[in-house]
């Protein structure tokens, strides 16, 4: 009675420089939602697992990019979510970056936005600029 | 100084340029020259940096994307915040630093015989200005290679640009270089371009390849390319830039074995902007002009053990010396070449005599060995990167036909460079059987 189909996937684990080749084995629902992540191989540490699950469930990315500064010695900063926030979030945290205005001086770690998107993280600055 | 040749110069005038006196010159104030005139400084030397631009930081600076750091500081950076990291340490110290300063020559282009003393010529927003030390640091870094290295047939409109330089136009000029565009190159700057064109609203029909891999790291394949869907086309190449005034499109091919275009399979892909991401080469004009061999694998300086150049005194570090993958392996050598120049100029290096003279050499497909040579019988790190991706190979290291180690069997991908460290035993095992040349082998195993 079960609709479900069991898939296996190969991506790579991006957490440390090793980038282990993981193969996972999901389970879906007719409408190819994750209903369970059955196994996962080829982490040579946990973090391989844990990386498996969050990456069917919500993929997570920081985003980087610049706002423009002004007043300062450089005509952009580069910013980044402070900690990884949803990827299918980031055109849209894009779209509210772009219109941003900086004023010199900066520093690295800076609050450039606070709470972006409802996420409680914020982005910072990666830079100082006089 | 024939070069510079003047009047000036003629008169007499010369005379007049300031000299400032130092242990260590370190050139470029990238991540290897910081990390390098660190590392000097920590060892009680006085340090100059030179850099041509207005900051520290190097490539770093438009490097604007995380990846950096995980080793180094076991945490994920971008590349601003593991350039800020170092630029902050260097201003903590009284590191000399002139910045916006372009090194014209080092030992006035001739080999110096007795090479007590080096000098660096620079021009500085305040005139000519002379730096002299016991130890001089490349640390230039590299470039990218350009269309006409690759020689793309067709015409020369605008809008092809290098995969860097297209970064630096977006991440730090606030420039747009285009609006649809085609990126030649799986290597990681091409890869990560894919993305940042991306997220600005620059589509990104594809990255093509013209081997039959991805060049770049997994993770740049899979969170630049596999997040945003943009397609790689492998065993494929541009054959045919079109356009008058600015591109209009590309002609992409499939490709053979032999890495020959296959004709009947190309196509017409229609696009204002092509980004090149197909390959980097160490920038040595410098180096050479300072009587510094090459080699031709690397590009960059023929080094010992302790990143210590053929002359004396000069030593090398980062991407002047090989193209690396990670900053923070650029950091780890640089560091070492930082030390190993201080200890140079201050005369309180171990290894001032050289216990032996060895040449290292890659084979199989190993595409290079660094160093190229050993003077000393120690632990020794050596670098090498494989030519073609294998799923099982091992390293070996001969001499004198005689195998003195093999390692285990394991993968190897181009896009990776190697570390393997050499232990002091099997050096001396080399010199007694009387050997000149230590052989650095990657031989893949034949499934059975």
């Amino acid at each position: 009675m079960s609709t479900n189909a069991t898939e296996t996937l190969q991506f790579n684990c991006t957490t440390c420089p090793s980038e282990c080749l993981l193969t996972v084995e999901v389970e879906r629902d007719a409408n190819g939602a994750v209903v369970e992540v059955r196994s996962v191989t080829g982490n040579n540490c946990p973090r391989g697992d844990k990386f498996a699950h969050q990456e069917l469930t919500c993929p997570m990315r920081v985003l980087t990019t610049t706002v423009a500064v002004s007043g300062g010695d450089e005509a952009l900063l580069p910013v980044r979510t402070a900690e990884a926030i949803p990827l299918e979030l980031h055109a849209q945290a894009m779209a509210l970056i772009r219109g941003l205005v900086v004023n010199a001086p900066i520093r690295m770690g800076d609050v450039v936005l606070k709470d972006l998107l409802n996420t409680n993280i914020n982005l910072i600055a990666s830079m100082d600029i006089e | 100084m024939a070069e510079f040749k003047s009047n000036a110069i003629d008169c007499g005038v010369v005379e007049a340029v300031q000299t400032r006196a130092f242990d260590v010159a370190v050139i470029g104030g990238g991540p290897a020259g910081m990390a390098a005139a660190l590392a000097a400084h920590k060892a009680g030397a006085r340090v100059a940096i030179v850099e041509r631009e207005q900051h520290l930081g190097g490539i770093l600076r438009q490097c604007i994307h995380p990846g950096f750091g995980l080793s180094h500081f076991k945490q994920e950076l971008t590349g601003p915040e593991y350039a800020q990291r170092f630029i902050d340490k260097v201003h903590a110290t009284d590191i000399a630093l002139f910045l916006n300063s372009m090194v014209l020559g080092i030992d006035s282009g001739e080999p110096a015989e007795d090479t007590a003393v080096h000098t660096v010529t620079l021009m500085s927003p305040a005139g000519m200005l002379q730096l002299t030390g016991r130890a001089v640091v490349l640390a230039m870094g590299c470039r990218e290679r350009t269309r006409s290295e690759i020689k793309i047939p067709g015409s020369r409109p605008a809008g092809v640009f290098t995969a860097g330089l297209a970064q630096r136009y977006i991440n730090i000029e606030n420039l747009k270089p285009g609006s649809r565009a085609v990126i030649l190159g799986s290597g990681d700057i091409g890869l990560i371009m894919a993305r940042r064109c991306t997220l600005e609203g620059i589509s990104v029909e594809g990255v093509y390849e013209l081997m039959p891999y991805a060049n770049g790291l997994r993770r740049n394949v899979k969170n630049c390319l596999d997040d945003f869907g943009v397609p790689l086309h492998l065993s494929t190449t541009v054959t045919r830039v079109i356009g008058h005034d600015r591109l209009e499109a590309v002609e992409v091919s499939q490709v053979d074995e032999r890495l020959a275009p296959i004709p009947g399979t190309e196509r017409i892909i229609p696009c204002d902007t092509l980004l090149l991401s197909v390959g980097l080469i160490p920038e040595n004009e410098l180096s050479v002009a300072a009587g510094v061999e090459l080699d031709p694998r690397t590009r960059g300086a023929v080094v010992d053990q302790s990143l210590q150049t053929g002359v004396p005194g000069i030593f090398a570090c980062g991407n002047v010396l090989h193209v690396h993958d990670l900053a923070d392996n650029v950091t780890t050598e640089s560091e070492r070449a930082g030390a190993a120049a201080a200890a140079y100029a201050l005369g309180t290096g171990a290894g001032a005599v050289p216990d032996c003279e060895l040449t290292v050499s890659p084979a199989g497909i190993a595409g290079y060995a660094l160093p190229g040579r050993i003077t000393a019988v120690a632990l020794t790190k050596l670098n090498f990167r494989v030519r073609r991706p294998v799923d099982a190979a091992r390293v070996r290291i001969l001499a004198g036909g005689v195998e003195l180690f093999a390692g285990k069997v394991r993968p190897f991908k181009p896009s990776v460079m190697e570390s393997f460290p050499l232990p002091a035993k099997v050096i001396k095992q080399a010199l007694d059987l009387g050997a000149s040349k230590i052989v650095l082998s990657v031989d893949p195993i034949e499934e059975a």
